[in-house]
């Protein structure tokens, strides 16, 4: 699983702390998303979704092996 | 059951006054226990020292603990900027997932830990030896309950 979190905050300008804040989550969780070591849950995949305005399969890509 | 309810946060300032019901009460057995040691254990040559120790330790380390859950949930009330902050390290998932595969980790060396330790007091204390299996056993019947328990909940 892959995401675009990283290049979605940078287009809004946004710091990591601002989208934890944001999202009410720690920045720790925002650094480990975009780094793709954490995969997030649905519920904080579709407020991360919320979030940028696109659905969830915009934000998060799936990798079939 | 208990943990869930004074530590759940769904309402996380509701669940900061309930901390601080349980730091009194916790506060109460630290007292109880100082009070046990200096007018029952302290000085009574017929109990082991070690045992005079561990009513001391144990009334100490609860004791402390219930005062700086109890500071720290008064603190949180009062200064809002730390409650979002408590609340939000609190109700993170990764923090979630990263307590709850501590908890597994620790529970699975623990339990292997003390099926090694069967074959070690074995021979040196039967107390110990069956103190040890009790707590396998109790392992294992409270993984088998939590998992029929959590297969009907979820």
């Amino acid at each position: 699983m892959t995401n675009r979190i990283a290049a979605l905050r940078k287009e809004r300008r946004l710091s990591q702390a601002e989208l934890a804040d944001a999202l009410e989550v720690t920045r720790q969780t925002i650094i480990s998303l975009e780094s793709g070591r954490y995969n997030a849950s649905l519920l904080l995949a579709y407020k991360i979704a919320k979030y940028f305005g696109m659905t969830i399969e915009d934000v998060f890509l799936f990798e079939e092996e | 059951m208990l943990a869930k309810f004074i530590f759940s946060s769904d309402d996380f300032e509701k669940s900061l006054r309930r901390r601080r019901l349980f730091a009194l009460g916790m506060l109460l057995v630290g007292i109880t226990g100082f009070l046990c040691f200096l007018f029952l254990v302290n000085g009574n040559e017929d109990i082991p020292s070690f045992i005079q120790g561990f009513y001391m330790g144990a009334a100490t380390g609860i004791s402390l603990g219930s005062v700086v859950l109890l500071i720290r949930s008064t603190y949180l009330l009062r200064h809002p900027g730390a409650l979002k902050k408590a609340r939000i390290k609190e109700t993170d998932e990764r923090e979630k997932q990263i307590t709850n595969d501590a908890f597994r980790l620790a529970g699975a060396v623990t339990f292997f830990t003390v099926a090694a330790a069967l074959f070690v007091v074995l021979p040196f204390s039967f107390a110990a030896f069956y103190a040890l299996l009790a707590v396998m056993a109790l392992y294992s019947i409270v993984f088998l309950i939590a998992g029929f328990v959590l297969s009907k909940k979820l």
